[in-house]
């Protein structure tokens, strides 16, 4: 009995050494990475500890002392946190079907377009919004919904009367959405048009001589092989659904609306980095954030996994 | 065993990185001098390095490094060096009675500043600078120690308690409507003399430049975003959260009748469209109330008109506005309330404050204190205003006169062209320098001088008990209570915008007072009224 | 997929259909991506439009559809910004560095995270996936840059991002969707992982490698935010996107401030929008041909 077992773990060794030299280069490989995540991201992490703490800059992260639960306690008692949270959850989780089916349905469209030029340059055209900050964009927006802006303006040469856009809950959730689309569909799209362009040509010859048409090979040749690709980045998008665009709620909003469209970031923002609300404070509130985060995308990486794709996990 | 090494290898390599590219944080430069590093708003035009600043290093044996914060990130910026723990030797923050308990007091709490020497005799200009600020005893009041310098607005007109936010307004425009009414039979002219309008008058005046108006016009009135409802300013007992009732009981500040009162008039106003529908869109942040007036499409405006400001709003009106006669363009218009007397926000002496790290040497604390005298100084104020004696100028018969070397006019527009000087800018370290306008090259004297005058009558209606300074009581200012130091801030933010969302029709009167009486109120005025004995 | 029949595809336009006829559907689908992409362009002819307006006529208006009135003084002041050219030179190394060094570990990591066989992989990958959601927040990190020496020295805007786990993650998809065949049958030749990542995967990912070099590079070129908290005190390796950020900050900021300096802020910043979009409007073309399929098949033929 013992022998066995001594020789089937010194086997097992033998084949962990073995299997360890075979793929040395791959180890070689991954080192870096090894290193560089231990240094930047694991590191740092026990700043998770001030979630528990009364955080003081003198005694430093570790010096500080315990305050058990009473950050989360505080953060949990306000009802905005609350009004934060539910807002986050409607406009990321919107946002990620959008800007799914944006980036989809321009990189499919501009992979269908067999006008070379025309098509180089419009896909030139639609990724330049990318490079745009809030501020300016949220600018165009005010110069074209504005009391006296464009659109109303049109309206009113129509004979229409002119309507106060942004002061309307419902139009400022509508332009979040917009807005989006507008800035990162095009940017969106490269990443699929890129997986399209390693979809094999002869899938697309083989569909000709059966004779299917072009929606047909669409559907059956071009989605499916982007689908690995829209797995992943929906994946990821899905432990990005609390994080839903600090820099465009800050600069789209304003007075009348501002303190009903707050997300989870705007809120740690106003409460912990520039209110009263303390380090440790914001620091709960982040830890709440990427639990919830991970739970999701554990859930959304089994079922993916369960319909029989590869997840990432 | 080769992969380890190799992450050993690894490891050293970024070891040997971070140690080959660290920056010597010494204390002195190469040349043996003390090096200071001090960060304020206002070194953003300025790095520290010109002539100007080397004079003083040499003078003083130290090695200035400077640099600014850019101003919307500057809260954010010193929050991060604080919670960081790495402070600049000498820093700046805009300390507010509103955030003293959550700020000033914590810092101190944290032991994250350190504090002057309780013995400034060394320092003759600054003690007797400190000795006028207003309210310095309350920032002594933790224990004793005062933990930073406020910056003066001026040092030479300590008196001055009130702030420049008022309006202005196309004077041009109403004489024009007066001059093609005036043979009507029995017309009123809406200007009057002075500039000075009681409420019914201002209201006349305002409709009537709604019914005429000019070609790029929307609206007749612009609120910077911050100030909006402007008009409620002539109505608050107090300008920010609290105020007191007769009894001396602390009261929400945003229900009491007078603010009611101002409120309904505002929106009676936006109603009337006196108030452009796209006037809510204007986020504190942005300059657009200022933008809209310049391009003709508001013609009256609230703003902060501090020198700088007004001197700026000119130039850019003049720009703008080519054919308008500036002063015209430009006037103050002054409004007089129910009672008959003019109504303006209440300041300190000064506006924000120089912090020191508790990191700072007590040699580097007393450079920067010598070099922050120095410039207080008589002799230091010339070397900031006008720059090296015998270079830039000279002193002849008792007269300052300027060199053509320091000192040449542009020949376009006839002003001096934009000159860094060290000394000037480490001077706001102390004082904003408005004492110093008078003189300054820099400074145009037409704008000074409607400033002034404006001022002037401020300063006299106020003598004459016809000026209300509309300030916050000081014992519940700089009170500092838990809930207090927590939320005031919010409350005042919520309160801004529940009284925008009135204005704008998107909530009604019952619901405008039940935002304003949550419990975070009820706290903060019961603990506040506790404090007080109330 | 295999080599020869690599070998065998004919160099063409990519799109589904190899009909040179233009159908209706292709109308269709011009006429949509004309729209949106007009959509697109007319916010940027009125931003172009403000850069190169007088800021009277820019105020005057709500909105400007042709510049009534020229004046070339916002880029005038963008290009004799006395801090612009030190913060292009510090971008450029940013961009050229930066890129190729992040390319570098995100594109092995991704490569050896894609491989089946070596012990520790999905720990590693568990690991790596960790810390997309958890970190420890923005003080911690400052206080490791600290100790590493890091602040206020150009490397804190490069070292600390040498992999990119989003990309990495793409990057390591892509790998792993590409044909094992090809991986065994040059083992069986006795070449080693490494070139065979070399020799093989890297010419086939061409597409893949030029979108995340894109990506990078795009990162690199509008990076401030490192700048502005690691970088406090030194000016002079500001990056450019932080330099102009600053100018604008400075024209537009209505803090009450004792120099007076009155300048057209919306213009500048329209200005400082294009000094920013144009260099990457001439670069992208060039990485574009790689997300063309003929071209891509084409440079592994050869």
């Amino acid at each position: 009995m013992e022998l066995t077992t001594i020789a089937k773990r010194n086997n097992a060794f033998r084949k962990f050494g073995n299997k360890f030299l075979r793929s040395k280069y791959l180890v070689l490989m991954i080192i870096p990475a090894i290193v560089f995540y231990v240094v930047f991201c694991y590191v740092p992490m026990y700043g998770v500890i001030m979630a528990f703490k009364e955080y003081s800059p003198r005694q430093g992260i570790f010096g500080s002392p315990w305050n058990g639960v009473e950050n989360f306690a505080k953060v949990f008692a306000e009802p905005k946190f609350w009004l934060a949270f539910r807002n986050t959850l409607i406009i990321g989780s919107i946002k990620i079907v959008i800007s799914f089916l944006g980036a989809v349905t321009i990189a499919i469209l501009l992979n269908e377009l067999r006008m070379i030029k025309t098509k180089k340059v419009i896909q030139t055209i639609v990724t330049f919004p990318h490079f745009l900050s809030w501020v300016v964009v949220s600018g165009f927006v005010f110069s074209l919904f504005a009391y006296y802006g464009a659109v109303n303006s049109l309206v009113n040469a129509m004979g229409g009367s002119r309507t106060n856009f942004l002061a309307d809950k419902g139009f400022f959730f509508g332009m979040v959405f917009a807005s989006d689309i507008w800035k990162e569909a095009g940017w969106g799209s490269i990443i699929y048009l890129a997986t399209m362009a390693g979809i094999p040509q002869d899938q697309y010859e083989a569909a000709d001589i059966d004779g299917a048409t072009r929606l047909q090979k669409i559907w059956h040749i071009t989605l499916p092989g982007i689908k690995p690709t829209a797995i992943l980045l929906l994946i990821m998008s899905v432990g990005g659904v609390l994080s839903a665009g600090f820099d465009q709620i800050l600069n789209l909003g304003n007075q009348l609306i501002r303190e009903d469209v707050h997300i989870i970031d705007t809120y740690i923002y106003y409460h912990a980095v520039i209110g009263s609300d303390s380090a440790g404070v914001g620091t709960a509130i982040g830890l709440f954030k990427s639990v919830i985060s991970f739970t999701l995308v554990i859930i959304v990486d089994r079922i993916a996994k369960a319909c029989g794709e590869r997840g990432i996990i | 065993m080769k992969n380890f090494k190799l992450l050993g290898l690894g490891l050293v390599a970024l070891a040997s990185i971070g140690t080959l590219t660290g920056c010597g944080s010494s204390e002195y430069d190469s040349k043996g001098r003390l090096i200071l590093n001090l960060k304020n708003v206002y070194f953003e035009q300025w790095t520290g390095e010109d002539r100007y600043t080397e004079i003083l290093n040499d003078k003083f044996g130290v090695k200035i490094k400077a640099s600014g914060y850019d101003y919307n990130e500057w809260d954010g910026m010193v929050y991060t060096a604080v919670n960081g723990d790495n402070l600049p030797d000498a820093f700046h923050f805009n300390l507010k009675a509103y955030n003293y308990g959550s700020t000033y007091e914590s810092w101190v709490k944290k032991q994250m500043l350190k504090p002057l020497p309780k013995d400034l005799s060394r320092w003759k200009n600054l003690s007797k600078m400190l000795s006028n600020v207003s309210n310095v005893e309350e920032l002594k009041k933790i224990d004793g120690n005062l933990y930073c310098i406020p910056i003066m607005n001026d040092i030479n007109n300590v008196k001055k308690d009130f702030s420049n936010f008022t309006y202005v307004y196309r004077r041009d425009l109403v004489k024009a409507i007066d001059e093609k009414n005036k043979n009507k039979a029995g017309y009123e002219p809406l200007y009057r003399e002075g500039d000075v309008y009681t409420w019914d008058e201002f209201e006349r005046m305002v409709d009537a430049l709604s019914k005429n108006p000019i070609d790029t016009q929307k609206a007749v009135i612009a609120d910077q975003g911050w100030a909006f409802p402007s008009i409620t300013n002539f109505y608050k007992d107090a300008p920010h959260c609290f105020g007191k009732d007769e009894n001396g009981k602390a009261i929400n500040n945003f229900t009491s009748a007078n603010y009611i009162e101002g409120l309904e008039r505002s929106k009676y106003y936006v109603d009337k469209l006196y108030y452009s529908p796209d006037q809510f869109n204007y986020t504190p942040e942005d300059n657009r109330a200022n933008e809209s007036y310049l391009g003709g499409q508001s013609v009256i405006l609230y703003d902060n008109f501090s020198l700088s400001n007004y001197s700026k709003f000119r130039k850019a009106f003049k720009k703008n506005q080519e054919t308008v006669d500036l002063d015209d363009g430009t006037a103050f218009l002054k409004i007089k309330d129910k009672d008959g007397k003019f109504a303006l926000e209440g300041t300190e002496n000064w506006f924000s404050a120089t912090f020191f790290s508790y990191a700072t040497s007590d040699q580097k604390m007393e450079k920067i204190l010598d070099i922050i005298d120095y410039l207080l100084s008589e002799e230091g104020t010339r070397f900031a205003v006008y720059g090296e004696e015998g270079y830039d100028y000279n002193i002849v018969d008792g007269e300052i006169v300027l060199s053509s070397r320091g000192w040449e006019r542009s020949i376009d527009t006839g002003e001096y062209p934009p000159k860094t000087m060290g000394g000037k800018y480490l001077r706001y370290m102390a004082t904003l320098g408005n004492d110093t306008q008078s003189y300054d090259p820099f400074t145009n004297l037409d704008d000074y001088s409607i400033l002034t005058s404006w001022m002037n009558e401020m300063k006299k209606a106020k003598e004459d008990g016809l000026l209300r300074v509309v300030q916050e009581p000081t014992d519940i200012s700089w009170m500092s209570t838990p809930t207090k130091n927590d939320k005031t801030n919010s409350l005042l933010n919520d309160a801004n915008v529940s009284a925008a969302k009135y204005c704008f029709g998107k909530s009604s009167m019952d619901k405008y007072l039940n935002e304003l009486d949550t419990n975070n109120w009820k706290t903060v005025l019961a603990e506040i009224n506790e404090k007080l004995g109330k | 997929m295999k080599r020869q029949q690599i070998d065998r595809l004919p160099l063409r336009p990519r799109g589904s259909s190899r009909d040179r006829k233009i159908q209706g559907l292709d109308i269709i689908i011009c006429v949509i991506l004309v729209v949106y992409a007009a959509l697109i362009v007319f916010p940027f002819w009125s931003a172009f439009v403000v850069s190169i307006s007088s800021e009277s006529s820019y105020l005057r208006s709500d909105l400007l559809l042709w510049p009534t009135e020229l004046d070339l003084s916002s880029y005038h002041k963008v290009f004799t910004d006395n801090q612009l050219w030190s913060g292009f030179g510090i971008t450029m190394i940013l961009l050229i560095g930066g890129t190729f060094y992040q390319l570098f570990f995100t594109v092995i990591t991704g490569y050896a995270l894609s491989r089946n066989k070596w012990t520790g992989k999905n720990f590693v990958m568990n690991m790596i996936i960790v810390t997309m959601f958890f970190g420890g927040g923005l003080l911690p990190y400052y206080h490791l840059i600290r100790v590493l020496g890091m602040m206020d020295t150009i490397w804190v805007m490069i070292i600390p991002g040498a992999i990119d786990t989003f990309n990495m993650l793409l990057m390591r998809n892509y790998f792993a969707s590409l044909p094992a065949e090809m991986e065994e049958s040059a083992k069986i030749d006795g070449a080693n992982d490494i070139i065979i990542f070399v020799k093989i995967f890297l010419p086939l990912s061409l597409p893949m490698l030029a979108t995340i070099g894109l990506f990078f590079a795009v990162g690199n070129w509008n990076s401030w935010y490192n700048a502005m908290i690691f970088i406090p005190n030194r000016r002079d390796i500001w990056p450019l996107q932080m330099v102009l950020k600053t100018m604008i900050a400075k024209a537009s900021s209505n803090i009450e401030r004792p120099d007076v300096q009155e300048s057209f802020s919306q213009g500048l910043t329209m200005a400082s929008i294009f000094f920013t979009i144009v260099p990457m409007m001439c670069f992208y073309p060039f990485l574009q041909r790689f997300f063309v399929k003929g071209i891509v098949v084409g440079a592994i033929k050869g």
